[in-house]
Formats: structure tokens, sequence, C-alpha cells
């Protein structure tokens, strides 16, 4: 799914002044690229994301993902554009810790109203592709960091959406597993032609599965290569 | 998203933090029990009136006096005394045999006949009890109302016998109904002094001894028949009924109430009222013209039982005002819950919209543990208030068993009250969640993420 930026920018006011996090952005991303997106820490790589995701709003410019312009999106269709059209993979996993592993993957499933019987199936399938079929019925408390990042991006395929976001997914993981989990996104991004926006600092670890690189700098795109 | 996965999402809400959860249904089950109880107690009062009323056949009665009785309703005693009433200085026509007759030839009367109270002692098996005596016609041997459960409704008008009620019997020391029956039993009634009123008239109140010109008068009476203690209510813990024959017979003060004292007035002679019963009750408004047109002056008791109505309504009202605020404070308890609720499930909120959640959907999560908290609450208030009404009545009953008193239903649970007592729950679960749920609703998605 094409991604389009024009003119993007996101001010955050804090106290009385402004603070920009995104200046005037123009972004291209055609359907099926990997992309990995790097930056100090405040650069704006996580609001670009989250701008993506249909979490927040630009304070200027436009954002197309496929036939969605998310600038003029209602609440309730941001709600279903993010249910049906991107998948995201968060730092801190984000899991339901009441819920077991394979509760925490039908969640998209039973938002989108898929019959119990069903949505068990799709979360079965993929904790089994994700090599955590006997740990299913185990909460994200008793799971490692890794199992944990790996229930958070199975529940991101459940919808099987064309987009993928992944938002620092390593950054609270020791490097073995962070790569582990950056192998993963990319054998996804290679079996199933997602379009991918991958955030982290782990650029030697992420390079070999990516085939453009764009780095920001105090809200603005300083370089946009491809390797 | 499904209803059930709702309800599913909204039970485990209020499993996460079972101790408040319970907390909570607890103070909406003593709010809801209160209320139940409460409103059972006031639809009791009424139920007890309007079966007292039926079991008298009161709705087919009219009572009809020479002179405008001075009060319409519960309350208006005094203000109507006080009042000039044109109407009572016009001739009052006198309620003679002969008026009596007239009045049971109107078409629909079964039967019109002079008011005899008086107040009558009875006893037999060494044992006393008090009763107030009721004369009534032979007609009324047609009456259901009337029918002894045991024994038989009088044998003539002048039979000298009287007919009583079952708990009655068992204070004068009858162990079964049936040993009452055809037994002899002696009455004693208040009859003048004639002796001592001469000495008062002549040498003064002191000389009389400062008693009043009342002698005690016994009678042999037979008991002829028992009626039903379920059929006369209240009334069967003293009524007595008596042929009217036998009553003009006895030597006795025959005035009852104080408001016969009070308004008996000089200069009107014949019976002090005259109690007309209908045939059908749908012939009370021609039957009650009818007898305005003689110059008589009519009280119904179904137009004062409509006064009583309203007076019931008032008493519903009162109480259920007491009820609803232990019902609101249960409710802000549920409301305060939620509250705390969304604040500690804020992140999980901001997870299930990142994950493409509606507004609506979250919303009804948080609606929906509130209504089933108001809901679950109502259910077991009902349930304990209905309890605690049996507890209440069953040791109220053993109290008034042990004094011979007909057991009463002081509480009356109908299906309306069941539903409206739910439906009320439910509201107030959701009238209670609506904030919280809608704050819920609203969560920014970014803000609940950053919460770690």
């Amino acid at each position: 799914m094409d991604i389009r930026l024009r003119g993007v920018s996101k001010y955050y006011p804090m106290g009385r002044a402004v603070v920009p996090a995104l200046r005037h952005v123009d972004l291209e991303v055609p359907s099926g690229q990997f992309v990995l997106i790097r930056g100090r820490s405040g650069s704006g790589k996580s609001t670009l994301l989250h701008l993506i995701a249909a979490m927040d709003r630009p304070t200027a410019g436009e954002i197309v993902v496929g036939p969605w312009k998310l600038d003029r999106l209602s609440v309730q269709e941001q709600a279903r554009y993010r249910r049906h059209t991107v998948g995201i993979v968060f730092q801190h996993f984000h899991l339901i810790p009441s819920m077991s592993a394979l509760g925490n993957v039908e969640l998209p499933l039973l938002l989108d109203g898929w019959s119990p019987r069903e949505r068990r199936r799709r979360a079965e399938m993929l904790l089994e592709w994700m090599g955590l079929w006997d740990r299913r019925t185990h909460r994200p408390v008793e799971l490692s960091g890794g199992e944990q990042q790996r229930v958070a991006i199975a529940r991101a395929l459940a919808l099987d959406p064309p987009l993928l976001l992944a938002d620092e997914p390593t950054g609270n993981l020791d490097s073995q597993t962070a790569s582990e989990i950056l192998a993963l996104i990319g054998r996804i991004h290679r079996e199933s032609g997602k379009t991918v926006l991958l955030v982290t600092h782990d650029v030697q670890q992420a390079a070999p599965f990516t085939r453009r690189l764009i780095r920001l700098q105090d809200g603005e795109i300083v370089e946009d290569v491809l390797v | 998203m499904y209803w059930y996965d709702l309800v599913q999402m909204a039970w485990n809400g209020l499993s996460r933090n079972r101790a408040r959860s319970l907390m909570t249904l607890l103070g909406v089950t003593i709010g809801a029990a209160a209320l139940v109880t409460l409103l059972a107690y006031g639809s009791g009062l009424q139920h007890n009136a309007r079966a007292q009323f039926e079991a008298l056949e009161l709705y087919n009665t009219l009572r009809v006096t020479s002179r405008p009785i001075p009060f319409s309703g519960p309350g208006d005693l005094l203000y109507r005394t006080l009042e000039k009433d044109s109407l009572s200085d016009r001739p009052a026509v006198a309620l003679t045999d002969s008026v009596v007759t007239a009045l049971g030839q109107i078409p629909g009367v079964l039967a019109a006949y002079p008011e005899i109270q008086f107040p009558v002692r009875i006893q037999a098996n060494g044992r006393e009890i008090a009763g107030g005596v009721d004369a009534v016609p032979m007609a009324f041997g047609r009456l259901r109302a009337y029918q002894p459960r045991w024994g038989r409704f009088f044998l003539h008008e002048a039979d000298t016998a009287i007919i009583l009620s079952t708990s009655m019997a068992q204070r004068l020391g009858f162990s079964r109904p049936e040993e009452a029956v055809g037994s002899s039993v002696q009455i004693l009634v208040a009859a003048i002094d004639w002796a001592a009123l001469q000495r008062m008239l002549f040498g003064g109140w002191y000389l009389s001894g400062g008693e009043l010109p009342i002698r005690i008068q016994p009678y042999r009476v037979q008991i002829r028949g028992l009626l039903d203690a379920d059929d006369q209510a209240f009334a069967g813990f003293f009524r007595v009924l008596m042929p009217l024959g036998l009553s003009r017979r006895l030597e006795t003060v025959t005035f009852f109430s104080t408001v016969d004292l009070l308004f008996r007035r000089a200069g009107v002679s014949g019976y002090s009222a005259v109690r007309v019963h209908l045939e059908d009750p749908r012939l009370h408004d021609s039957v009650r013209r009818r007898i305005a047109e003689m110059g008589l002056y009519v009280t119904s008791f179904r137009e004062q039982f409509a006064e009583l109505d309203r007076l019931f309504w008032l008493i519903d009202m009162a109480l259920f005002v007491i009820g609803i605020i232990a019902l609101l404070v249960a409710t802000i308890g549920i409301a305060n819950t939620m509250r705390m609720s969304v604040m500690e499930r804020f992140r999980e909120i901001g997870i299930l919209k990142a994950l493409g959640a509606y507004e609506r959907d979250i919303q009804r999560i948080f609606l929906l543990e509130s209504a089933l908290l108001g809901l679950a609450g109502g259910l077991l208030g009902w349930l304990i208030g209905w309890g605690l009404a049996e507890l209440i009545e069953l040791g109220v009953n053993v109290y008034l068993a042990r004094r011979g008193v007909p057991a009463v239903e002081l509480f009356y649970f109908t299906p309306g009250l069941i539903l409206f007592v739910g439906i009320l729950t439910l509201l107030t679960g959701l009238l209670a969640g609506w904030w919280p749920a809608r704050q819920a609703a609203r969560v920014d998605v970014l803000v609940a993420l950053r919460q770690v």
C-alpha cells in the first residue's frame, strides 16, 4: 500500500511554547517497500509513525495511505483504518496483562467481529508460525521479552494488514533477541510483501532486510537512500 | 464486536478487582433491598385496605344520614366542623323505619338496614374477648362474604345467635372451629342504667358517685357460624355479626363511633344512619341520586376509598423517595468504581484503541460493567428485600397469632414491582456508568500508550 506525505508538520504545545516534532516532511513509500527509519531521540521518528498509524493528526500537510486521506478522517474512520490497514508493533509490546498470548492475538479479531472459533483458529495459526504454540496459554508476565514481542507481532498481523509499522521493536531486548525479532520482521516482509516501516537504532542488524534508509534530524528528513 | 464478547470483556473488567466490585455490588444490593422492602410495604398497606373493603363488601355499600357527614376524607374532620354548611340548615328527613323500607325498595338495592353497631364482650370457656357488633339483615345470607366457613348464616331475623371469626373462636378457647358452632356463649352489652341516670339528673354528678349511668347487660346467644379469617382481614379480630331483629331487641346503647357521638344532633329522631347495600356496584350512581332526591345524605365508601387511595399514593411516594435515596447512594458507589476502573485501565483502553476499537465499543464495555453491577445488585436486592419482608412478616404473624389475631400480609410483592426495581437498578447502573464510559471512550491513544 502506497504511502504519501506532502508538507507534513507536527507541532506540540509545551506550555506557552510550541515544539516542532516534524517540519514540512515530504515522503513517498511505494507498496511493499521495507523502510528503515533512524535518528536520534526526539528527531521525530515516532511522531512520523504515529501520524502514518492515524494515532495522531498532522498540524499541517497531507497524508495519504492507499485510498485513505488520513488528515481528513473522523475518529471512527481512524479506528477502522487502524484496524484494517495498519499493524503496529511497539517498543513496550503493549500486551494486555490479564489475557493469555492467545487472547492478545485474538483481540483485533474480536474487535472486528470474528466468531470465537474463527479467531481462535487464526490466532493459533499465527502463534504456531511465531514458534509460540506451547506458550499460547501463558500470560505476558510469564513470557520473556522476545516472546512478548513475537506475540505483539502476531497480534499486529492478525487481520493481515497491508502495512506494518514497528516503533523501536528491539528497544527493550538484548542484542541476540533483537536480532531474532528483526529477522522475523524481515521474514514477514519477504513472505507477505507488506509495506514495512521500521524505526530502530539497530541499523547494522536491520540492514540485511531493508532496501531504503531514512534518517531524521530535528523533524526533517536529512537522508533518504536506497541500500 | 459481538454482544457476548462485550459481556465477556465487561465481566473480565469486573472480575479484575473482585473486592471492589463486590463492595459496590453490596451497596447496590442494600439500596435495592431498601427500595423493594419499602415499596412492598406501601403496596401491602394499600392491598390490605383494599382487601378489607372487599371483604366487608364496602364497595357496594352506601351510608345514608339525615345530615351531611362533615368530612369527606382523612384529615378533613376538623376543617369541616368549623365550616358553616348551609345545607345543614334545611329541615332534616328523619331515618324512620318507613324511610328504611322506602330505601330498600329503590331498584338495585339488595338491602337497606339501620346501622346498629355497639361494643360487646363475649364470654365462654372461662375466657372473655371484646368485639364490635354489626347488625346485618337476613338478605346478607346471599352474599359470599357473609357465608360462614363453619356452621351457617342466621336462621331468621330474631335468631338469638352471633357469627364470629375463627380467630375469635380460638381466643374464646375453642380449639377446633366445629366445637364453637352451636355453642352457647354469654355476651355483655352496655345499657343505660336508668336508676343511676335518675340519681344523676336529680342529685347531680356528685351524688351519682361520679359514675356514668351505664350498666352491663348479659344475654345468652348461640354461635351460629364462623367466618374464615382470610375473608375477614383485620375485621376478623373483633367483628361480631348479629341479626338485625335480635340487635333491636337487645337493651343497649347503640353508638359505636365518635363520629356518631359528635354529630348526632338534637331535633332529628330516627336512626343515626342507614346502610344501603347495592345488588351491583354499577348501580352506585343511580341509587345515590335516588337517595339524594329523598332529601337524605349519602356517604359512599367507594368514594371514601378513592380519597384513601390518594393518601396511599402519598405514602407510596414518601417510601419511594426514602428508597431511592438509598439507591442513589449506591449509584454514586457505581460511578466511583467505574471511574477508578477507567483510570486503572487507561493504558489498556489505549491498546484497544490502537488496535482499532471504536469509541462506541469502549463505551459499551464500561456501560455494560456498570449495568451489570446495577442489574445484579437489583436482583440480589430484590431477593434480600423479599427475604427480609418474609422474615419480618413471619415475626409479626407469630406475635399476632399468639394473641389470636389473624395473620396479616404486611408486604405485597407484585410482578410490576419486580419489573420496576429491575429496570430502575439497570437504569441507575447505566446512568452511573455513563460519564466514566464516555471518558474511557475519549481516551487519547498516544497519551494512554505513554503510560508504561
